[in-house]
Order: structure tokens, then sequence, then C-alpha cells
């Protein structure tokens, strides 16, 4: 279309127009002066943009698709296949880690008062010390009802896989009793006297009287004794 | 690479992918309530067969990096539906009376429906973006901040169109009416589709500066054409009215190119003419429009030489982007696929509708 009649040389309707054989818009020696001021102005602008941004790189100024110009186009493939695979792996990690975290938030969600370690969600609570010293822990109690609640905690018996137990009376709770309003959580924290338990790996729960749905299971791990001083 | 056997061939394949498109278009929005007030007005213009080139540069350029058409069909709804929600307000912030060949939403409907549709069009396309779509988290993630970037720039040129307007700026250059279409139009007709096309199909790993010069070369050349078609085109092939581009005082590169070359009386008329549209612009009444009559206007083109000169700085732009598709798509292994985009450039810039 040319509104005055004119046809631009080398231009014919309905036909494409092959790339220039030289450099950027080097070879259009036939452009009128109208014709070089938008492809020059034009030049301006999106350069003018494209270096405002980080890896710009310039149009090349030799042929454009010569050989040997830039990576092969195996090496682009390759590219793209390894950055495919390793978005593969990374979003099956992370919907496994998503999908943990709904488990969790489900968890958290459950209307309720819940019995948990320190890191909310399934699972139990480890505590760990050398035979004769204390062990420690926290316990938290999540009141995710409408209405206050109260506990008094306790510990069970915890037992190795001998048979050989560790007394719950063994166990203090500071707080011992929780008052818990609605929404809202408190932390005890748990103290296992260890004096006279053989090293060894125990389990029991802690428990919270008045909540009997709650429970929190339990490792103990006890360890030898520290070596005395020399 | 094998040669296209000419338009015709470009122009089916073209209907293949945007009959894809709006059959996935059309799933995205069935049965959604209400119809009457919203959603049978939200059906309307993506039912209203357009030529679907961005999806169809969208889906060629990601087969051509390497992807899929599944892979790209999400982004190509999502720019599909953002093209339709910017026309249904354009057409009220222009006063436009017809579009592909019917008439405008807001006739039909009423302005407070349609802008409330065309919200609701800008929404719906932000849809097909989310994780469901079959692309790593990371190359959705930049998909997807490529779509908010480049609704912003659209936007923000359409401000800038309107602001020019609304203050009767009339000593612009050439250079400024690039510098607007590259935001209000090229962003998302040409650079969005190149850019999301070659970065899916390359899994994010195609430099993309060369791909966005294409972009823009082309939807300049592209722009230019569009402009000089709403003067000199068929309206029956173009579907909108003739001269609309003139009774809404849009800053045309004729315009600008004649508001320099004009008799210093006809500028005076010109600019007290624009003036005019201006307030009735802002008065918003629907009512005739005044200062001079678009024939007039075009008449005066006509006798300066715009209309020649615009179409020669087209083409001297279309040059430059046979130059650049050659650069942006050089590391691209021959296909199908890389062959209709590069027969989608004349195809874009000698149409006659």
């Amino acid at each position: 279309m040319s509104p005055a009649g004119n046809q631009v040389e080398g231009n014919g309707q309905g036909g494409r127009r092959r790339p220039a054989p030289f450099g950027p818009f080097e070879a259009l020696s036939s452009l009128t002066e109208v014709q070089r001021r938008g492809m020059d102005a034009a030049a301006q602008v999106i350069e003018g943009f494209l270096s405002a941004l980080d890896g710009h790189q310039p149009p090349p100024a030799g042929p454009a698709d010569q050989p040997g110009d830039g990576p092969e186009p195996g090496f682009a493939q390759l590219r793209t296949s390894v950055a495919r695979a390793l978005d593969l792996y990374s979003d099956l990690v992370r919907r496994s880690f998503e999908g943990y975290a709904d488990l969790v938030e489900q968890r958290l969600h459950a209307r309720g008062v819940g019995l948990h370690g320190a890191a909310p969600g399934p699972g139990e609570l480890t505590v760990q010390a050398p035979s004769g010293a204390t062990a420690g822990g926290t316990v938290w109690l999540h009141n995710t009802t409408d209405e206050l609640a109260a506990a008094v905690l306790r510990l069970t018996a915890l037992t190795a896989h001998d048979g050989t137990a560790v007394p719950g009376t063994a166990g203090r709770f500071d707080p011992a009793e929780a008052r818990i309003a609605p929404g809202a959580s408190v932390a005890a924290r748990l103290a296992v006297g260890l004096a006279g338990v053989a090293p060894g790996v125990y389990r029991g729960h802690v428990l919270a009287e008045g909540l009997p749905e709650a429970a929190l299971p339990l490792r103990l791990v006890v360890t030898a004794p520290a070596p005395g001083p020399p | 690479m094998r040669a296209w056997a000419g338009l015709e061939e470009v122009e089916t394949t073209l209907a293949g992918y945007s009959r894809l498109t709006r059959e996935a278009m059309e799933r995205h929005l069935a049965g959604r309530l209400p119809a009457r007030h919203l959603y049978d007005l939200v059906r309307d213009y993506p039912s209203r067969a357009g030529k679907g080139i961005r999806p169809a540069l969208l889906l060629a350029t990601c087969q051509a990096f390497g992807g899929t058409v599944d892979e790209a069909l999400g982004p190509a709804v999502a720019i599909e539906l953002a093209h339709n929600a910017f026309l249904v307000h354009d057409d009220i912030e222009d006063g436009s009376r017809q579009r592909r060949g019917l008439p405008t939403l807001h006739r039909l409907h009423g302005t407070p429906l349609a802008v409330n549709a065309g919200d609701a069009l800008a929404v719906l396309a932000l849809e097909p973006l989310r994780d469901g779509m079959p692309l790593s988290g990371r190359v959705s993630r930049r998909v997807s901040d490529e779509f908010l970037a480049m609704l912003g720039r659209t936007i923000e040129g359409q401000a800038v169109e309107l602001g020019w307007r609304a203050d009767n700026v009339v000593d612009l250059e050439p250079t400024d009416y690039l510098e607007l279409i590259f935001r209000k139009t090229c962003w998302y007709t040409t650079v969005w589709p190149l850019r999301v096309g070659a970065l899916i199909g390359s899994a994010g790993t195609a430099p993309l500066a060369a791909v966005t010069r294409f972009g823009f070369y082309l939807g300049a050349a592209f722009q230019i054409r569009d402009d000089l078609l709403n003067l000199v085109g068929s309206e029956e092939r173009y579907g909108k009215e003739l001269l609309g581009d003139l009774r809404e005082g849009k800053r045309t590169l004729m315009l600008i190119h004649l508001l320099a070359a004009a008799a210093p009386d006809e500028r005076r008329a010109l600019v007290a003419h624009l003036a005019a549209v201006a307030e009735h612009q802002a008065a918003g009444d629907g009512g005739p429009v005044p200062g001079m009559d678009p024939g007039e206007i075009l008449d005066l083109m006509v006798g300066h030489g715009s209309l020649e000169f615009a179409f020669q700085f087209g083409q001297g732009v279309a040059a430059a982007a046979y130059e650049a598709f050659a650069q942006a798509f050089a590391d691209v292994p021959a296909s199908p696929h890389r062959d209709f985009v590069e027969a989608i450039v004349p195809y874009m810039l000698e149409r006659s509708a």
C-alpha cells in the first residue's frame, strides 16, 4: 500500500522481503531519506530502552545469519533442556514442601486444643541429656477454640526397648497448670531429672489433664555421663 | 527453511492459532453468572473474531524456541483477554462507534456496564497465568512478572496519549510518537507475545533483548500502517469507522507531520480544531464532534504529503523489523513455527485490513 501510489523499492506487494545480506541497515542503500529517518528514529527509541536493561547487547554489526556468530544452536537447545530438567526437580522439591506445609497448616487450623513440641505440626518432642543431668524441652499448648481452656500437664512413664522405665514423676513442668485464652498459646518448660537413669532411648507422652485428646509423643535420649574433671 | 506459499497460507495458520485460543477463551468464560449485565458483555468482544495476531505470535514463537502449545496457551488466552479489556475501555475513552464491524460495547449497553465488563476482562486475564499452568514455577513467575509489566506500560502509554489530547499538545516529533506507541501498543501487541514465547519455549534461557527489538520494530510498523488504514482503508474490511482518528484528535504520525508542514493559517485552524475536540471529549456529552470536517483534514494531509511521509517512515521501520527478525531468531533451529513468525512480518506490514 502506498497512499500516493509510490512503491518502496525492493518491497513488492504480497511478497517477502529477505533480510539484507549485510549488517544492520547497511545494505539498505535504496532507502529514501524518510525511510532512513523512520529506521533511525525507531532504533534510537528501542536502543535507548534496551540500554537501560541489564544484560543488553547491541545488535551485532556483522551479517545476521552468518555461521559462527553466537553460540551453536545445539548449545542453546542443550541449555534449554538443562533448564527444564532443573525446573522439574526444583518444582518437585517445592511441591513436596508445600504438601508438608499444607498438612501442618491443616493440623494447626483444626479446631481444638493441641500439644506441640517446639516446632508446630505433627511429630514428637525430643529431649536429650547425659545420665545424671537434667533433660529439658519446651511444650506448647495451642487453643484454637473460641473458649477458655485449662489443663494440668503431666508426663507418662518413659519406657526403653528393654522395658526399663523412667517414672513420669521424674518430669516437672513450669508452669504445671495452664489457662489458655481462645486463640492463644502457652509454653511450658519440661525438665526430666536423669539421676540414676541408664543411657538409652525412652519413649512416652506428655498429656494434658482436662484435654483427653491432646497428647505429644516424647523421645528421651540419655547419653553416657559426662566425664568428670581429671 | 521452507518458503511460505503466500499470505493465504499465513492466514490459514493464523486462523488455526486463533481458533485454538478462542476455544480456550470460551471455556474460560463459559457458564459464569450473572450473564445479562456482566458475562454476556464480557463474552461479546472475544466472540467478534479478530485476527488473533498476539496469541499466534506467542504460540509460534514458543514452539520455535522448543516449547509446546500447551505451555503457552494460558498466556495466549491472557493476552487476548487483556487485549479485549483494552479495546472496551479504549472505545469509551475515544468515543468510538464501531468495533470489528459492529457497534461498540458502550453503545450497545451504556458506558457504566461497558466499563465494568472491561474491568472484568482485565481481571479474568490474570487467571490463566496462575500456577495451574503446565510451566515450572520459575518460568510461571517470570511470565506473570512480564504480564504485569506489560499491563503497566500499556496503561502508561494510554495515559500519555490521553494527556496529549487533554492538554492539546501539538509540538510533537516522530520520536515522541514512537515512544508512545512503544508503550501503548507495541508491548502488548508484539513485544510481550514474542518475549513470553521465547521465555517459555527456551525455559527462560534465551536472551530477550533481540526479540524485544524485533517486537518493537514490528509493532511500530504495524501501528503506523493501522493508523494509515484508518484514513485510506476500506471500512468494511477495517472494522472501525474511517477517519475516526481525526475525529478523536489522535496524535498519529500523519497529524504530527501535518502540524509541522501546514501553512500558519492551516496550523492555527488545526490547533483550534484539536482544542475543540479535547473540550468535547472532556465534556463527554456524546454530541457531534466540533471543529473541522475530518475530510478537510485528510485533504490537508494529502496536500502536504503527510500520508506519504508516514507510509515511507513506516517502510523504514518495517525494513528494520526484517533485519531484527534475522538477529532475534539467528540461534533458533529451522521449523515451520520459525517460518510462520518470519512470514507473519510481511502479513502484518502489508495488510489492507
